[in-house]
């Protein structure tokens, strides 16, 4: 994490200034932060932080009511900057009367993609075996790693990862492990929502902690403190 | 393969798998057509039983429409593949259509028994009544279903909302259907104007809008 100065390369992820509200509850109160090529932000914070609905904007499927988000310099609103961008989050975006297969078909042919990449994504998830499975029949597990495949389909600059350990089995936890740093290797922005700062030391290289919407602390990954983060998180 | 065909295949598939909208709409207007039937009204009300029929069986399907793009999010997967929205209405607005409009077969059917009318004369002029009507009834109630996808009383405010904007059409395909059946004949390019007008209209509002009614 850090601020695109003069002479450096843009940040991937630039968010500046974001505001959002539902109704009369303010979850986002103009966050900045960016997110350069091959680093990994880790985004803490407690039950309704605003960590989920940051992801949400930044991804662009949530519009701020303030601020705004440019992915690779450009504005997320635009077709091309949208496309640049993965999000695997709660939901799934997976049909469940599809197969797996099927299911990564139609996201593939959507991005313009040839039909081989789902393929690629069924051998890379370890889902081959359960090709041919609707997804309305899949564990939390399988539906997660599916979701990480949907995510990386179209091989994107940034992903975002809303609580990925979140009713994982081991397997599938393995994989989002060994998914972080290998995004971070291929010079991708990475930004993951967790609530545990452990994971966030492990995987991250820059930690925000939210609180009401608000960071109320930033520093590197390495340096996190389980009891100063829940020092911080009492403050909401 | 563009976005429309995409979409357009992939909700053909679930539907067929999910059996979740045809059998329910189909059940419903067999019905009140049999009910309606049953009471020993005249032929010369079965355009206006028939095309009340399909509205009402229509908008309880079309409210279900988008539930499988919204139970898991599914539309802002599309979104994030950058699917122009306008193709997203329209697509889902085709598959609609078919769906309806197989309904509308099932009814047509239903309507020659129960109410013994005679095989139309000018079939073409009613095919096309049958397609601008229930074209109407779906480029709107499509996007009301997308308005209220997340709803909490979804199921109710769809017919409440389609039924009254899609009057006139509904009124102006029963009275063309009504003279196409009826012995003495009768032009009917008054309401298939109005049917083309009603259609274009809401097609035209629909794509209007529908970004910003899926956003979150």
């Amino acid at each position: 994490m850090g601020n695109a100065g003069p002479g450096q390369a843009r940040p991937l992820l630039d968010i500046r200034a974001v505001s959002k509200s539902y109704g009369a509850r303010s979850a986002l109160r103009s966050v900045s932060l960016t997110v350069d090529a091959g680093r990994v932000l880790a985004i803490l914070g407690p039950n309704g932080a605003g960590k989920s609905t940051l992801l949400r904007v930044a991804a662009g499927i949530a519009r701020p009511e303030s601020g705004e988000v440019r992915i690779g310099g450009r504005p997320v609103g635009e077709p091309a900057a949208r496309r640049q961008v993965g999000f695997a989050g709660h939901q799934s975006f997976l049909y469940g009367y599809l197969s797996v297969e099927e299911n990564l078909r139609f996201y593939a042919q959507l991005y313009g993609l040839p039909a081989a990449r789902a393929g690629e994504g069924l051998e890379r998830f370890g889902l081959q075996s359960h090709r041919r499975r609707p997804v309305r029949e899949l564990s939390r597990g399988l539906v997660q790693r599916l979701s990480l495949a949907r995510a990386l389909l179209h091989d994107p600059a940034v992903l975002l990862l809303d609580e990925p350990f979140t009713g994982l089995d081991a397997e599938a936890s393995r994989v989002v492990r060994e998914l972080i740093p290998e995004r971070r290797a291929r010079g991708c922005a990475v930004a993951v929502a967790t609530h545990a700062w452990a994971e966030a030391r492990e995987l991250a290289d820059d930690a925000v902690v939210l609180v009401a919407g608000r960071p109320a602390l930033r520093e590197e990954a390495a340096s996190l403190d389980g009891e100063r983060v829940a020092a911080v998180y009492q403050t909401a | 393969m563009s976005a429309f065909w995409v979409i357009l295949r992939k909700d053909l598939v679930v539907e067929g798998r999910a059996r979740d909208l045809l059998p329910s709409m189909a059940i419903l207007a067999l019905l009140l057509l049999a009910m309606t039937g049953a009471t020993g009204l005249r032929a010369d009300a079965a355009p206006a039983i028939l095309w009340i029929t399909v509205a009402v069986a229509g908008s309880i399907g079309l409210v279900r429409s988008f539930h499988q793009e919204t139970d898991q999010e599914q539309l802002h997967g599309l979104r994030l593949a950058a699917v122009d929205p306008a193709m997203i209405y329209l697509a889902k607005a085709a598959a609609n259509f078919l769906i309806v409009a197989a309904v509308e077969l099932i009814a047509w059917g239903a309507v020659m028994i129960f109410f013994d009318i005679p095989i139309p004369r000018r079939p073409a002029a009613l095919a096309v009544v049958l397609l601008l009507g229930t074209g109407s009834l779906v480029a709107m109630g499509t996007l009301l279903g997308a308005m209220l996808a997340t709803a909490r009383m979804r199921e109710a405010l769809l017919p409440v909302l389609l039924l009254p904007l899609c009057a006139p059409a509904v009124m102006a395909a029963a009275g063309a259907t009504a003279r196409l059946l009826s012995e003495a004949g009768g032009p009917v390019a008054g309401e298939l104007r109005l049917l083309l007008a009603f259609t274009l209209l809401f097609v035209s509002v629909a794509l209007l809008v529908f970004e910003h009614v899926i956003e979150d």
